[in-house]
């Protein structure tokens, strides 16, 4: 039998076992969308790390540093993510975890805005909510389009039966566990990718005599290879190989680097802050993430891409494919289905938190508020696992199309969060005379922007005005608009003292 | 061969930011005790 598909099987079987442990304790609505508040710190910092990450950190960005090497955007990509995610875990994440618990202990993004402006009108919760079910679907989408491309790379079968068995594997164990399942499954699968990338970079550059070796090799195929500055044409198909392409230019350094403003808006990282044991655990989380989780994953994504322009006689057809090709040239079948498996790893460890937090859109921010005020506990948890049936359903018929551009998706929905309410949580959290008509106006300028920007025709990566514009409408609406009461600054005080 | 500036923004930035975990974690858990 294919020593990977063995490797495949047992990390599945691993995977759905922690799913119907964990189903055990999952008795109330927040331990299934928040795990009770429960989790420590080693299992925050890599859980939000796997689920930030995606199919993207073994797919993506290898790819495009095989494309260009430094010559495009992957150096400042992972610049812009590595910094990004360390003010956020300085900044947001302990005064998000303190403010939530004291906004009538929020459990989602939604119900905080809420809770923090004490709207009444529930339109901030609506609104909100909206914009998480819309850009998670493409978002659970494009997760479910790279899991069945990575099954049918590997073992040649039919794009849609592997697309449905990822989905039936990834809904599978979220249905059952929900937030504690997925956290310590995330653990694991943040653990795996880690490692994958970091030992698969490190035998590299000893076979190739260290960076000084890497960085000659590169310069000897293309000049423009290790230059941050300049761009490098790639598309095998069409016989471009490795062309310089003149200089990036500042839109295209500042499009990379703002990725790294998505991580204030993304609800499924910020849900891990939410989640964690007390805020005296996130110092401890932060090391662990910013050093394990975030800093060596990006090094070794940058470098496996690199090593792939060095390794292979003949170039590849689709860049992203360079790690799952690498690691069978490199590694015997066993060692290459693990570091396969983290792939997969990698998608579902995304998937599922997603899948999870429109879920908890879906229960908490619609049926609860909207239909079941009254509704029990256990009422609540079935009502949240069926929405995760529910949304993968969608997903699934959105992937189905089999000519689906996971990046582009990825890079869209990234936007759309960063942009929609990134901006929100940051003035939520941080200026006192933020007003609940400020953050409903940011909240629609952002995603609105999103949406729109790109029949400007600019280069400019959406997230850049949609941040912007976002921040000015908060402001603009918080200075001309009702005033926030007495109570919600008291609020805000109580926390910012803390 | 690479680039000045490419090196310094490829091997400064990113283990800068662990550094910066590393002095938060010590400076916190000090003014926490």
């Amino acid at each position: 039998m294919d020593p990977i598909l063995i490797t495949f099987v047992a990390y599945l079987a691993l995977m759905l076992t922690i799913g119907i442990i964990t189903y055990r304790k999952t008795n109330t609505l927040s331990d299934y969308v928040l795990g009770g508040r429960k989790l420590g710190s080693w299992v925050t910092a890599f859980s939000a790390a796997a689920s930030d990450f995606s199919g993207w950190l073994l797919i993506g960005l290898p790819g495009a540093a095989y494309a260009a090497g430094f010559g495009q955007w992957s150096l400042w990509i992972a610049v812009g993510l590595a910094v990004g995610a360390a003010i956020n875990w300085t900044y947001v994440a302990k005064r998000l975890r303190v403010y939530t618990e004291y906004s009538n202990d929020s459990i989602t993004l939604p119900e905080f805005f809420e809770n923090r402006f004490r709207d009444r009108s529930n339109l901030l919760r609506l609104i909100s909510a909206v914009f998480i079910l819309a850009f998670f679907l493409f978002y659970t989408a494009s997760g479910l389009v790279s899991g069945a491309k990575l099954f049918q790379g590997t073992f040649d079968v039919d794009y849609h039966f592997a697309l449905i068995i990822g989905a039936l594997i990834i809904v599978g164990y979220t249905f059952l566990g929900g937030f504690i399942a997925v956290s310590y499954t995330d653990f694991i699968q943040g653990v795996l990718m880690s490692t994958a990338l970091l030992f698969t970079s490190i035998y590299g550059l000893i076979q190739v005599g260290g960076f000084g070796g890497l960085f000659e090799q590169l310069s000897a195929v293309n000049g423009s290879l290790v230059d941050g500055f300049a761009a490098t044409s790639y598309n095998q198909p069409e016989g471009i190989i490795w062309e310089a392409a003149g200089p990036i230019g500042f839109v295209g350094i500042i499009s990379a680097l703002a990725w790294g403003l998505g991580y204030f808006g993304q609800p499924h990282i910020l849900a891990r802050f939410m989640a964690i044991r007390s805020h005296q655990e996130v110092r401890k989380a932060r090391l662990i993430s910013i050093s394990l989780g975030l800093v060596i994953p990006l090094y070794g994504a940058l470098i496996v891409g690199m090593l792939g322009i060095v390794t292979f006689d003949q170039p590849l057809a689709d860049s992203e494919q360079v790690f799952i090709q690498l690691v069978q040239v490199v590694y015997d079948p066993w060692i290459a289905g693990a570091l396969l498996a983290a792939v997969l790893a990698a998608i579902m460890s995304t998937v599922d938190s997603q899948l999870l937090v429109s879920s908890s859109a879906l229960s908490e921010d619609f049926y609860r508020k909207y239909f079941r005020k009254n509704a029990s506990d256990k009422e609540l948890v079935w009502v949240g696992r069926l929405s995760v049936l529910v949304i993968a359903i969608i997903a699934l018929l959105i992937a189905w199309n089999e000519t689906s551009s996971v990046l582009d998706l990825v890079s869209y929905a990234w936007a759309g969060f960063g942009a929609t309410f990134g901006p929100a949580v940051l003035f939520s959290l941080f200026w006192r005379n933020t007003s609940r008509n400020g953050v409903l106006a940011g909240i629609i300028v952002g995603g609105v922007t999103v949406f729109t920007w790109q029949y400007t025709g600019s280069a400019l990566y959406e997230m850049v005005p949609g941040f912007v514009f976002s921040s000015i409408a908060i402001i603009i609406f918080s200075f001309v608009g009702q005033k926030s009461s007495d109570e919600v600054k008291e609020e805000y005080d109580k926390v910012a003292g803390a | 061969m690479i680039t000045g500036w490419t090196l310094f923004w490829f091997a400064v930035p990113m283990p800068l930011l662990v550094i910066w975990a590393i002095y938060t974690y010590f400076k916190e858990g000090k003014d926490e005790g």
